[in-house]
């Protein structure tokens, strides 16, 4: 029976698959069908897991806190008012409470995190290498001014950016094109693996059955 | 009933002064006729002179009913010379005794018929409703009694109808042939009747002193004599009326009541019926005269003209006419009238022979009496008692006379004019019944020259207005001549014309008085005479003659407000937003993007080349390209290695499963061999995720690639799920582990107090945490929420590292946490390279190892595909940039 699943599993992986591929001929109705069909299994999926690994675990593990539950199931009572118009203002109090708490992390993991250690890291570069870090020197420079939106009024002129500044620009603007090529490139790499992944998949269906 | 207009012709022309042929007594409009060739022949315009100039001065001033009257008070001197004239021809041709009679009644003939016109325009001012719609009524009520079967055998039924009517003292009672009218269907009768009425009304200079029958045709009906008779012009007489008297005086056979009546001869004020000899009995007709049952024997409702003329006279004036009626005929009573116009030579006057002698027109040709059957179709009772023989011995009379008549047709088909035909039809239409036969078989009106001369006299502005106006007794019967109003107009097809709708320019060039509400100027009209002006540049003066209320208006007249406000523009906003509200409601299609088809083509071209290329290797998996050198190992990725060789035997480590399905095989590339060489280490790997799919994908990574090791088949790591709140639930896991993911289970006991958990309090209690993740953004969150936790804040060298397994699209974002310092990742394996190259460095067979040649050749093909793209593009740009400039002058 297992076996059987297993099989019928792997036959309609194989087809999905094809399905998808189909794709480099253009949109077309089966590879429409292959996306809703992976879109609505990974909802389906996701909300059961958020049943069975959230909200039960956390109902049950909460029993020994009383005031922990009360604050925990009217949080809850009053997100869920969100469902209507009429009662969505009820749930303001629990979204201000969320969105307060998760830009607060967020900010704080990102200057804790990013901002200060990368800062410090930008001044750092000589130590590592000349070369590497006068390159990360200029690009980081040059990258930061492209991204200077300020300019001196002249009189009876368009306000325009001094000819340092643009040539400094459009060194940063290279090295922002440099950058957007790897991440392509990092894109196409990470593509071009799952589709030989999937090939390998193919490959091994239909070794399979020869 | 058939009107025979030829007779009236018959009685009214041939009254020529005995004399005619004197140049001199002959008044100048009868010399301008006489002068013209043929005329009745040719079917010239016989009327060349102007109507309006020629119309009597009583034609132009009709009373309050519409009839126009004679002056109240005739004058004697009023006499034209021309009538004079012509009375003293008629004295001097009746110098024989027999004439003298006629002579003697020519002013006291006209006094009676005086005293008549005076007592009738009494009467008629006594009814209210006019003449008009007086004789209208008596034409219904003859039309009425005519219908009825006949009471006597001797007695025509009309005769009689009309002899129960003759006591009447009506105005339309002297006019028989208004009741033979009004036998006729309403509509046409009536305006048939009414035409004939007016334009013997108006055109009787003209029509008498021109119209002479033409030969083959019949004289003209003598009813409309009696029209003329009554309707008598002072100014104009026509000299036929005093002819009539004098022939009769001349012909000595002018009955005793003529003498009672007008003792002083035949005179202009005579009925021509009274100069009129009937020349032998002919066949009856309805259309024919009334008087022809003046015959005292019959009395005759025929004779009713005289009938009526009798209740119309004074009372001191009516002796002749009881005397007359009280008078037995010794004989037939027609015998003097048919002996008289028997039409014998011997017995036509001299000036009549004469006149025939010299006469310029053509002999009148009259039909037979076959033929006066077949046009008058007259009933066969009417036909056979004789009564109406007379007539017929008058038309030989006349036809012995050698009068011509005008051009009379029995058949009016082709002679109507337009504007009668109109009228007919509208009659039709009036009243859904065909034209009365009276117009269309008895040609009442029958010859179009007439017509059309009284259509152009009869201007729209010279219809009398009881023509146009149509009283309730009258209204069905005049209705239909409406259109008359305007011959003109109804001539054509605008007899539909919508009546009084004002063209656009022309509602502009109103004057503002006509649009805006007058003043109210009661107090204006109020005002006494003689009271002085209070308003205005003549205020102060008495007596001004008050001014139009609506031409002066002092001050600036008020305009009334139009709608609520909402100006045009307001309006055209409107339209605008209501277009605009229906546009957004209307989805818009969706729209196509087309693709070139060479680029389709090259699009399907370099996927099976891809393919192709890419699905030969895995296949057959090859080998061909060897994986990468170990000494050649990325540091990020040494550092991986350096740290996954430091963790100790049965040491928790978190191993977070942070992408998604479809980057699986890549990141099942890049950390298989990462957590292969942790399993070999012994380490017991904690499964965690923050997305719902990541406790899945970490079961599906450790049994696919990890199902060798003893602790993934034995099930000995331990999946703490799904972690929700993103960022949060990060830092709160960083923070308490065990309080952000609690592990109840059903005994009551918690997961985490079993092996491997037990030793577990915090997160710095893992020896290493790896993340495996394709996102950026959830590396930096794992980066800024979890790795502070794993720092010692009493020694920061004794952190936990945490490494990151990422796709090859992370790697330039997490690079630079590996780069930083203080680091926030610890080591970094990116992508298929970075695991080939731990692969390489452990020695291990992976999936990164199989994916290898095939990745190789992808990027390759990937390369070619940008260097030929690239290429092609410069080649193009070149080329057209060249043709540009070659265009260029």
């Amino acid at each position: 029976m297992t076996g059987t699943l297993d099989t019928f599993g792997t036959a309609l992986a194989a087809v999905l698959t094809v399905l998808v591929l189909l794709y480099a001929v253009g949109d077309n109705p089966l590879f429409r069908l292959a996306i809703h069909l992976f879109i609505g299994v990974a909802a389906g999926y996701a909300g059961a897991v958020a049943v069975t690994d959230v909200i039960l675990p956390r109902l049950a593990g909460l029993g020994g806190s009383q005031s922990g539950v009360l604050v925990a199931v009217l949080l809850m009572l009053m997100l869920f008012m969100k469902i209507s118009p009429r009662t969505a203002p009820l749930g303001n109090p629990a979204s201000g409470f969320l969105v307060g708490v998760g830009a607060a992390v967020a900010i704080g993991g990102a200057v804790r995190g990013t901002i200060l250690p990368q800062v410090s890291s930008a001044g750092d570069f000589f130590g590592l290498d000349f070369f590497q870090g006068s390159v990360a020197l200029i690009g980081v420079i040059a990258v930061l001014v492209h991204f200077n939106f300020t300019a001196r009024r002249a009189p009876n002129q368009i306000p325009e950016r001094s000819l340092p500044i643009r040539i400094v620009s459009s060194v940063g603007q290279a090295f922002i094109a440099v950058t957007f090529g790897v991440i392509f490139a990092g894109v196409f790499s990470a593509a071009l693996t799952a589709l030989i992944e999937r090939f390998k998949f193919l490959s091994s269906f239909i070794s399979s059955f020869l | 009933m058939a009107v025979n207009p030829a007779d009236k012709y018959h009685t009214m022309s041939f009254d020529l002064p005995p004399d005619s042929d004197d140049e001199e007594n002959i008044p100048d409009w009868l010399k301008g006729l006489q002068s013209e060739e043929g005329f009745g022949d040719s079917g010239d315009d016989p009327f060349g002179a102007e109507p309006a100039e020629d119309s009597p001065d009583w034609l132009g001033d009709p009373d309050d009913t519409g009839v126009f009257r004679r002056p109240a008070e005739p004058e004697p001197q009023d006499v034209p010379d021309w009538l004079a004239s012509i009375r003293q021809a008629e004295l001097d041709a009746s110098a024989s005794p027999d004439q003298d009679q006629p002579d003697a009644a020519d002013e006291e003939g006209q006094d009676w018929l005086q005293n008549i016109r005076d007592e009738e325009a009494s009467q008629q001012e006594a009814a209210g409703e006019g003449v008009s719609s007086g004789f209208l009524d008596r034409i219904q009520s003859l039309k009425e009694q005519e219908d009825q079967p006949a009471d006597s055998g001797d007695q025509a039924d009309w005769l009689s109808g009309l002899d129960q009517d003759s006591g009447e003292s009506e105005m339309s009672g002297l006019f028989s042939s208004e009741a033979e009218f009004a036998d006729e269907p309403a509509p046409s009768g009536s305006a048939g009747f009414d035409l004939g009425d007016f334009q013997l009304e108006g055109d009787v200079p003209d029509f008498y002193a021109s119209e002479e029958p033409a030969p083959g045709q019949r004289p003209s009906d003598p009813e409309d004599t009696f029209v003329l008779d009554d309707y008598e012009p002072e100014g104009e007489m026509p000299d036929f009326f005093s002819d009539s008297a004098g022939e009769s005086a001349a012909a000595g056979e002018s009955p005793d009541r003529f003498d009672d009546l007008d003792p002083g001869g035949g005179d202009a004020g005579l009925p021509n019926f009274l100069g009129s000899e009937p020349a032998e009995p002919s066949q009856p007709s309805e259309g024919f005269p009334d008087f022809s049952g003046a015959a005292p024997q019959d009395q005759a409702a025929g004779f009713s003209p005289v009938s009526e003329a009798h209740d119309a006279v004074p009372e001191d004036q009516q002796g002749w006419f009881d005397s007359t009626e009280d008078q037995e005929p010794e004989e037939d009573p027609m015998d003097w009238f048919t002996a008289e116009g028997d039409g014998d030579e011997e017995d036509v006057p001299e000036w009549v022979l004469q006149l025939e002698a010299k006469s310029p027109f053509p002999e009148v040709v009259f039909p037979d009496e076959s033929d006066l059957d077949e046009s008058l179709d007259l009933p066969q009772s009417q036909a056979d008692d004789g009564s109406l023989d007379w007539m017929s011995g008058q038309a030989q009379a006349v036809a012995g006379a050698g009068f011509a008549g005008p051009a009379f047709s029995g058949d009016v088909g082709g002679g109507v004019p337009d504007w009668l035909a109109n009228l007919q039809e509208d009659g039709e239409a009036a009243s859904g019944e065909p034209s009365a036969p009276a117009f269309e078989d008895a040609p009442l009106i029958d010859s179009s020259e007439y017509l059309a001369d009284a259509a152009s006299i009869l201007e729209p502005t010279d219809l009398p207005d009881w023509l146009t106006q149509s009283s309730p007794a009258q209204a069905p019967a005049v209705e239909p001549i409406q259109p008359v109003e305007s011959p003109v107009e109804s001539s054509g097809d605008t007899a539909d014309i919508s009546p009084a709708e004002l063209p656009s320019w022309l509602q502009a060039m109103r004057p503002v008085e006509a649009v805006a509400p007058a003043i109210d100027l009661g107090e204006e009209e109020e005002r006494p005479p003689g009271a002085p002006e209070s308003v205005g540049p003549l205020a102060g003066l008495s007596d001004v003659l008050p001014a139009e209320p609506d031409v002066v208006v002092f001050g600036k007249p008020a305009v009334p407000a139009t709608g609520n406000g909402i100006t045009e523009t307001i309006q055209q906003y409107a339209r605008m937003l209501e277009a605009m509200v229906a546009s957004e409601e209307q989805a818009p299609p969706i729209r196509r993007r087309l693709v070139a088809l060479p680029q389709q083509i090259m699009r399907v071209v370099i996927a099976l080349v891809l393919y192709a290329l890419v699905f030969v290797p895995v296949f057959s998996q090859s080998r061909a390209v060897s994986l990468p050198e170990a000494a050649a190992m990325p540091a990020e990725s040494r550092a991986v290695f350096t740290a996954v060789e430091a963790v100790p035997s049965g040491a928790p480590v978190l191993i977070a499963f942070e992408y998604q399905p479809g980057f699986s095989g890549e990141i099942n590339a890049a950390a298989a061999a990462v957590v292969d060489h942790l399993l070999d280490k012994g380490a017991l790997p904690v499964l965690i995720a923050s997305q719902p799919i990541g406790p899945g994908l970490g079961d599906y990574f450790l049994q696919t690639t990890q199902s060798a090791h003893p602790a993934v088949a034995d099930r000995k790591y331990v999946n703490l799920g799904y972690i929700s709140g993103g960022s949060a639930a990060l830092l709160n896991f960083a923070a308490d582990p065990r309080a952000a993911v609690p592990l109840p289970q059903e005994d009551g006991t918690s997961r985490w107090d079993q092996p491997p958990l037990q030793s577990v309090h915090t997160i710095r209690d893992f020896a290493l945490v790896i993340v495996l993740t394709e996102d950026p953004d959830r590396a930096r969150a794992w980066i800024e929420q979890v790795q502070p936790y794993l720092a010692d804040p009493q020694d920061p060298a004794a952190a936990v590292p945490l490494l990151m397994a990422v796709s090859a699209q992370a790697e330039p974002m997490v690079l630079p946490y590996y780069q930083a310092s203080p680091q926030g990742v610890n080591g970094l394996i990116s992508g298929t390279k970075g695991g080939a190259f731990y692969e390489a460095q452990t020695n291990t067979q992976g999936p990164a190892g199989l994916y290898w040649t095939g990745y190789n050749a992808g990027l390759i093909i990937a390369v070619l595909v940008i260097l030929i793209g690239g290429a092609v593009n410069l080649a193009r740009s070149v080329f057209i940039n060249r043709r540009q400039q070659g265009a260029q002058p």
